[in-house]
């Protein structure tokens, strides 16, 4: 594993564009896991992920003299990843939003028998699986790649007020979800 | 709406209280860790913000997938190794360019400089195969405009100890200023040699020619410049071009002609389009004028031209416009040599 030569992103970022190998090494053990982890949520392609992700380190490697700057690098390459999957796979990865797609909360859900942090988890998941594809793309996004509603609206080729419906309303689902069964675990256990 | 729900997704929304949840530093940590203790009645929601911010972060993350990790990062190595992008999905589309590479490489090592004065270790490509001008930048900060069907070559090392670079095809080039290390572009037996400026170079089998649109340009052919020792280099028998000029390198005569680039700017900055508007203005003036403006050389007889006299407007006109129409006025002619203007005619007597 590399060691961590540069602390910040604007720094790494500029030795690789001059060519630095290390930090090349350094941006790619950093965001790999990252960027695998968003191309399994846009595609369950693992090829087609392998082949995106090579293009787009062999691409910046070699074009790495005209990029432009950047302080946030995993924005950048999140991004350029959404791209090129959505070239790879015309109709996968959408950008047009689709008002249907803004899913509803619903009430099947299984109701668990402890409260502990798995079945917690667990219910999460299975709340996060009733919303949109763009809900949980924008909700991935925000909460796991831990970036901005400007950045994800940009990512996702929306406008800012679509990023941050998206992730209003997907949150408002998995809470108003969470809540219900919440409620229901209570009643069913004073059963 | 009921203001506690409210709070919670403003809590959700926050950056910053997001980083306090997942415990990442930042500057506002201690305000959240103060606002938490110090708000009994806000901890409710804060916890319940605390613990969704946490749950999402974990329930979406997956194994790490080191298998892939490590296959993606091994062909990455493998293809970053030399020249371009070869998808394993574009087979067909990477022969093709593998096969431009070899020509292109046999192209360039048929040249004399290539295995022995310009040898260039571990060299990076640039090409430009698309329909349109490439712009790229240099770890020098120069800017490398690179049109269709043309590519640059230069080492790994470029910008440590010197600056130079091969050019096949032609490019402008906007180079940025250093004086420690001067620009050197070597195109098809000609040296074009600068600290910082702008120019084109244009390069097919049988010329060469530069084109200077700002700055001090030295042009010299490659013959020359590698018999040269080091320390002549600076001093040189190369021409120096000035802005508006242009060297032509013949290769077959390995001649240099230097001549006006095509279109010449103004580059005077002093220059105001109202310079080149005249009133009943004596030829001497407008010659001056001119000169002064484009910064070009502009030779006439003085005396022959006395009586002459222009009325026009030439703010728009490109420079050769601009002498066909004062010729006419005047009834005179002009040539171009040896990058003068030389204004031939019998005056005018009235």
């Amino acid at each position: 594993m590399d060691k961590d030569i540069f602390k910040e992103d604007d720094a790494l970022w500029k030795a690789f564009k001059a060519g630095s190998e290390p930090a090349f090494g350094q941006i790619y053990r950093r965001e790999i896991q990252a960027l695998i982890n968003y191309g399994k949520k846009l595609t369950p392609d693992t090829v087609l992920i392998q082949d995106a992700v090579q293009d787009l380190f062999l691409e910046i490697w070699n074009s790495r003299l005209r990029l432009a700057d950047t302080d946030n690098i995993r924005f950048y390459l999140l991004r350029a990843l959404r791209n090129k999957l959505s070239k790879k796979i015309p109709g996968a990865v959408t950008t047009e939003p689709k008002e249907e797609e803004i899913a509803e909360p619903s009430i099947e859900f299984a109701i668990l028998e402890n409260e502990d942090r798995d079945s917690r988890l667990l219910r999460l998941e299975k709340a996060l699986q009733k919303l949109s594809r763009r809900q949980q793309e924008a909700i991935n996004l925000r909460y796991y790649h831990d970036l901005s509603n400007e950045e994800v609206a940009r990512i996702m080729g929306v406008n800012y007020q679509s990023a941050c419906k998206f992730i209003y309303s997907g949150l408002k689902i998995l809470k108003d979800c969470i809540i219900f069964l919440v409620c229901n675990f209570f009643i069913y256990s004073t059963l | 709406m009921d203001p506690l729900k409210y709070h919670l997704y403003d809590f959700l929304e926050d950056d910053s209280f997001r980083k306090w949840a997942l415990e990442i530093p930042s500057a506002e940590f201690d305000r959240w860790q103060k606002h938490f203790a110090g708000s009994p009645g806000m901890q409710k929601n804060m916890l319940e913000a605390r613990q969704l911010i946490r749950d999402l972060k974990n329930v979406q993350t997956l194994p790490a997938d080191r298998v892939l990790e490590e296959k993606i990062w091994k062909s990455v190595q493998q293809k970053k190794a030399r020249f371009n992008i070869l998808s394993v999905r574009r087979v067909a589309a990477s022969v093709a360019i593998l096969a431009g590479v070899l020509l292109g490489y046999y192209i360039y090592t048929r040249q004399p400089f290539a295995r022995n004065a310009w040898e260039l270790s571990h060299e990076i490509v640039e090409m430009n195969d698309s329909r349109q001008a490439r712009t790229l930048v240099l770890a020098d900060g120069t800017e490398v405009r690179l049109s269709p069907g043309s590519s640059i070559h230069y080492g790994e090392s470029f910008n440590l100890s010197d600056r130079r670079i091969v050019l096949e095809g032609e490019a402008f080039f906007d180079v940025a200023r250093n004086p420690e290390k001067p620009f050197l572009v070597i195109s098809n037996g000609l040296v074009t040699r600068v600290l910082g400026t702008s120019f084109t170079v244009s390069s097919n089998d049988s010329e060469v020619s530069v084109s200077v649109k700002t700055g001090r340009v030295e042009v010299l052919s490659e013959e020359s410049y590698s018999r040269m020792k080091d320390t002549e280099k600076h001093l040189s028998a190369a021409m120096v071009l000035k802005p508006n000029q242009k060297a032509i390198f013949s290769r077959k005569e390995a001649s240099l002609t230097r001549s006006l680039v095509e279109d010449p700017a103004i580059v005077n900055p002093a220059a105001r389009p109202a310079t080149l508007s005249f009133d009943n203005t004596p030829a001497t003036e407008v010659f001056d004028r001119l000169a002064d403006a484009y910064n070009i050389e502009i030779i006439y007889d003085r005396d022959m031209f006395s009586q002459c006299r222009l009325t026009v407007s030439l703010e728009d006109e490109q420079l050769f416009e601009k002498l066909d129409v004062i010729c006419k006025t005047f009834n005179a002619e002009y040539r171009l040599s040896d990058a003068k203007i030389l204004i031939e005619g019998k005056g005018c007597k009235f």
